[in-house]
């Protein structure tokens, strides 16, 4: 009967995870209409699409790489999921990877219209638009692109007059419009490309039919039939006297073609090989009349199949030919080593493995602590275990940041997003160097648990974000001279310096136990470690600091300006240089050092992230919108176990030590 | 007093000043101001938060913050605030700067042992002198050239794309030009004698050998020059035009938190010895350099008098700084990120005259020209809207132009922080590889 209230314990805390994740799985939205593609994509054709190259955002990608940050941004997830009335009558589950939705984007667009597509956050947001919404959940919902067309009369006013509206004064209602507003137009950008291949133009005129082949004109065809329709341009008159009815509505059928994506991805590679930007299908089709042909006619016709085709079967064969022909026309131009990297690195996600061996680390690590001191052999095996399982992580994880280092040319950090990767690298692998100085299996535990909620942080931001975290650097930051050195060295010290905020976390849960003396000699070689993470972290935080300086003398003109990123850096340095002052001169101790580091860990989120929050100075181009909550988040979970660490001195004056105190005065 | 009485005197003070309690208490306020400066930019933007906090004696600290538009309305201002008074960063800095050289050089035992601590401390001595001599003897100002005509004939007047004098982007003088047949003279006071012309202010201003003195007042921080209609509700005076017609006024406009995108304004009375006053109103420019700043911006109102059959001129204006050579603007080019408006790179190529003799030189971002003692640096370019430019050609080029003798004494310190950092973390660390303390933890 002893063991019943921890059975009961037990089980309780299994029932609430139970209902945690009942209450995370949510109805997979049914599918609005019904489905033009049944089958499901091929593996093949899906593998060779995703590595198409287009150009997008002042970069040559994967096709791949630019459906799946669209996805993030509009849909807010990784997949896409709808449901289907299955056979049985149960809803059967479909779940699309972000390729394989934008092949329904490009061949299936009214199916793709009908997708649950655009995240609600704020459901206000959908009776503002006078959409249906059952009421049934308060946290989010889908919108289709159709039902957002719908309500684009009543959605546009609305936008115009929220953006009168500065940003800190709108309300969450007000700032959810904008941003399904902005997701709205990001999509439509892309879809709308698409959308030349759908619809073809009726020729009514037996002439007409006969020059150019068929009742029933494609976009593709007319691209391929460029020398005929510049024949019949010719033809029209200076006045446009010999058009005919049918004539004028082709020739308007080509000037809304040509204008239809002019602010859309370059799809195609441009026939001459000198020319920087890619070809949209209205500039494709431009090239096409004043005469210039290539590969990217090819490419055009098969997509155009694809498009056309009455089988999907046929439709992925044309896929494939498009693929082909795509890479035909885009040889030369692009890297095509770079893609091929792109789209394997997107593909095998070494730094979303990493997180699985962190964690696994973590537990062997936190294993040990369980084993008692005696059994020699267990702890040694575990102590091993957790730091070669730690080692191929962090191996796994630094692979990351070298393909992304090979693909972009750059050095490993050029936005937030690498700050994440970077931080995490350098932090487990100061974990394991304290470690081995101080093997009291802290920072093996630290080490990696940190390691694998910041690598989980980078892949929540990856989505929340929704922008390519490759893309080209604006002018001032291009430098890699100053990315290897400022740029690493600053993320160097803000790493040791979250490190050491973690390991401080550690002291303080472990003079929580009950039954830790006050002279516990793990609490003091936590302290140790803490400390020499603190000098770590200042190191580099100085030195990165002042070579931001440097930098910005170079680039801006001044040294230093007291624009908030610097003014964060400068914060850093200034906690922790007065905290082993303080500390030298006797002002704290173990628990005024833990505290500190806490309270320091609070200022390097500060400057990482919380100053790109204020919307005012030169370092804006981190922009990162939706995360304040995250950094808020931190503020109190850190200022939490401050609390917490005071309590600690509750305990110190037990009888004995208080004894002890007595008698040394 | 003895002289041992002196000497002990001497050292508790020198043992004050330097301790390190002192530095642990200097460093926080430091770290403390710099975290409020940063808040208090949202509301009062960067300019008068360098002036308030870091570059100041003290500051008032307040919550809630007030806005610029509360700051300058005559308005009371009811509403509880929270005031904390706190030392300006300046004072801090200074102090810390001391407290430095007393105990972390002076006191400091010169071992071997204390060697890295020493160096760091060195570096962070120059550092701060950097500082120093940088707010205090260094200049900052703009440069805005178009590029200059291919065919090298002069159509415009030359001073479009070739000068030697750069205007500031933050302050302003009020310049008296006289006209000494063909020959122009020139006098001016920096802004702040000005300052007191705010509100009812006036300010008067004369000077040996000018049969008249000038007094300012009505002085507004953001306003506009305009001809008084039944619309126009100004609290400044109604001068009458020259021309006929409507009087002209100034028009006092929102304070905006970015110093340089306010333009000042102010009424002057010329009050010669004998004879009529006479009344004018100046109004400065824009000086912004980043963004929308057109070179040549024909706005300004300077004013015009004669004196005893001498022509003058009042002209309040930015501050202008004359550089030891002449900059001309060749070419002006940026490259995009292929299919987009986000500039890649963009670069003049100016054409560097010196006496005589002149070179070309590219200067681009993260690429400055440095001569003389002065920095060149590319900083925008137009005519552009949002980054889009605007027609094709001829672009004009934005520098920024500064003069700062401590330029690349960061660069040193920096070097000898890092030398004194690993010196002694790492004579640290192998000293507890070594040490019993790393046995009895890692047992």
């Amino acid at each position: 009967m002893k063991r019943a209230p921890m059975q009961w314990f037990l089980s309780s805390c299994l029932l609430l995870l139970a209902s945690l994740f009942g209450g995370c799985s949510r109805p997979v939205p049914a599918l609005a209409g019904d489905a033009e593609r049944t089958e499901p994509w091929n593996a093949e054709v899906v593998e060779r699409l995703a590595a198409v190259p287009v150009q997008d955002n002042g970069r040559v990608k994967p096709l791949s790489v630019l459906a799946a940050f669209l996805l993030y941004d509009v849909h807010g997830r990784r997949d896409l999921k709808y449901s289907l009335p299955g056979e049985d009558g149960r809803p059967r589950k479909v779940t699309l990877s972000p390729t394989e939705w934008f092949l329904d984007v490009i061949c299936y667009p009214r199916q793709a219209a009908n997708y649950p597509l655009f995240r609600i956050e704020n459901v206000a947001v959908m009776s503002a638009l006078g959409i249906e919404n059952d009421g049934q959940r308060q946290d989010f919902e889908y919108l289709t692109f159709e039902q957002v067309w719908a309500a684009v009369d009543k959605l546009q006013p609305l936008v115009q007059s929220y953006r009168q509206i500065p940003a800190s004064k709108r309300d969450e209602v007000q700032e959810h419009v904008l941003q399904l507003w902005r997701r709205f137009l990001a999509y439509d950008r892309v879809q709308r490309q698409f959308t030349v291949f759908h619809f073809p133009v009726a020729i009514t005129e037996p002439e007409l039919q006969e020059r150019l082949g068929g009742e029933r004109v494609t976009f593709g065809q007319l691209v391929a039939k460029a020398a005929t329709l510049r024949a019949l341009a010719s033809e029209l008159g200076p006045e446009l006297e010999n058009a005919s009815q049918n004539t004028v509505r082709l020739f308007d059928f080509l000037s809304k073609a040509t204008k239809n994506d002019e602010d859309g991805v370059g799809v195609l590679a441009p026939p001459r090989q000198e020319q920087a930007v890619w070809l949209t299908f209205g500039q494709a089709l431009n090239a096409a009349l004043t005469g210039r042909t290539g590969e990217f006619v090819t490419a055009i016709q098969a997509l155009q199949r694809a498009c056309s085709a009455d089988s999907h079967a046929d439709t992925e064969r044309e896929l494939l030919a498009f693929a082909t022909a795509a890479n035909a026309a885009a040889n030369g131009h692009a890297d095509f080593d770079q893609i091929e990297r792109e789209t394997t690195y997107y593909q095998a996600l070494y730094a979303y493995q990493s997180i699985h061996w962190f964690l696994f680390a973590f537990l062997l690590a936190a294993l040990s602590w369980l084993v008692p001191r005696s059994r020699r052999r267990w702890w040694r095996w575990l102590w091993w275990a957790a730091i070669g399982v730690t080692v191929y992580a962090l191996a796994l994880l630094g692979y990351d940041i070298t393909l992304r280092c090979l693909i972009t040319g750059r050095p490993p950090i050029k936005n937030l997003y690498d700050t994440f990767l970077f931080i995490a690298a350098v932090g487990v692998l100061a974990s394991l160097v304290a470690e081995w100085v101080i093997p009291r299996r802290i920072a093996l535990g630290v080490g990696p648990a940190l390691g694998a909620l910041v690598v989980m942080l980078a892949r929540l931001f990856e989505v929340n974000k929704g922008t390519d975290t490759m893309d080209p650097l604006m002018a001032v930051l291009d430098s890699n001279f100053w990315l290897a050195t400022h740029v690493t060295t600053i993320n160097i010290g803000y790493a040791a310096g979250m490190f050491a905020a973690g390991t401080a976390h550690a002291w303080v849960i472990r003079r929580l136990l009950p039954g830790v003396s006050a002279d516990d000699t793990i609490s003091k070689a936590i302290v140790r470690i803490t400390y020499g993470l603190t000098a770590f972290g200042l190191t580099f935080a100085v030195v990165g600091t002042i070579l931001g300086g440097i930098w910005a003398n170079d680039s801006w003109g001044r040294f230093w300006g007291w624009d908030p990123k610097e003014n964060g850096a400068l914060m850093i340095c200034l906690s922790q240089i007065a905290l082993l002052h303080a500390r030298m001169c006797g002002w704290v101790r173990d628990l005024g050092f833990i505290v500190w580091s806490m309270v320091t860990g609070m200022v390097v989120v500060f400057s990482w992230f919380h100053v790109n929050q204020l919307g005012v100075g030169l370092h804006s181009y981190g922009f990162t919108a939706g995360i304040r909550e995250w950094i808020w988040g931190y503020y109190y979970e850190q200022t939490a176990f401050v609390g917490l660490a005071f309590l600690t001195l509750l305990r110190r004056r037990t009888p004995a030590v208080a004894a002890a105190a007595v008698a040394g005065e | 007093m003895s002289g041992a009485a002196r000497r002990s005197v001497v050292r508790a003070l020198a043992e004050a000043i330097g301790s390190m309690k002192l530095s642990v208490v200097l460093l926080v306020l430091l770290g403390v101001l710099t975290w409020l400066g940063t808040l208090a930019q949202v509301e009062k933007g960067l300019w008068l938060v360098q002036k308030e906090y870091f570059e100041s004696w003290w500051v008032i600290y307040e919550y809630p913050a007030r806005t610029l538009e509360e700051l300058r309305s005559a308005a009371a201002d009811d509403s509880f605030r929270l005031k904390i008074p706190l030392p300006g960063a300046y004072v801090v800095m200074v102090l810390l700067f001391v407290n430095l050289l007393v105990g972390g050089l002076l006191r400091l035992k010169w071992r071997w042992r204390n060697g890295g601590v020493l160096t760091i401390h060195i570096g962070i001595a120059l550092l701060l002198a950097a500082g120093f001599v940088k707010v205090e003897f260094s200049t900052a100002g703009g440069v805005w050239l178009f590029e200059e005509p291919a065919d090298g004939a002069a159509r415009v007047p030359e001073r479009v794309y070739a000068t030697s004098t750069s205007v500031s982007f933050h302050d302003y003088e009020l310049a008296l030009l006289v006209d000494r047949g063909g020959e122009i003279e020139e006098r001016t006071v920096p802004e702040s004698t000005l300052w007191g012309a705010r509100g009812d202010g006036r300010v008067t201003l004369a000077a040996e050998g000018l049969p008249f003195v000038v007094e300012v007042h009505d002085w507004f921080d953001n306003c506009d020059a305009v001809l008084k209609g039944p619309m126009v509700q100004t609290p400044a005076p109604v001068l009458d035009n020259r021309d006929g017609g409507p009087g002209v006024c100034l028009l006092p406009r929102p304070v905006a938190t970015q110093r340089e995108a306010n333009t000042a304004g102010c009424y002057v009375d010329v009050v010669p010895a004998a004879g009529a006053r006479m009344q004018g109103l100046l109004r400065a420019e824009r000086g912004d350099s980043m963004t929308t700043r057109l070179p040549y911006d024909g706005r300004r109102f300077p004013f015009v008098f004669e004196v005893d059959g001498v022509r003058y001129g009042l002209d309040l204006r930015r501050v202008h700084y004359d550089l030891p050579f002449g900059l001309r603007l060749k070419r002006f080019v940026k490259t995009d990120h292929p299919g987009t408006m986000t500039a890649a790179d963009y670069r003049s190529t100016v054409l560097v005259e010196d006496g005589g003799t002149s070179r070309e030189v590219q200067i681009f971002m993260n690429n400055p020209l440095r001569k003389d003692g002065y920095t060149v640096y590319q900083t925008s370019w137009g005519p552009q809207m949002s980054g889009r430019p605007i027609g094709n050609g001829p672009w004009y080029s934005a520098f920024e132009v500064s003069r700062n003798p401590s330029d690349q004494w960061p660069l040193y310190a920096c070097i000898w922080i890092a030398i004194g950092l690993l010196w002694h973390f790492l004579a640290k660390l192998f000293r507890f590889l070594n040490s019993s303390a790393r046995e009895a933890l890692s047992r």
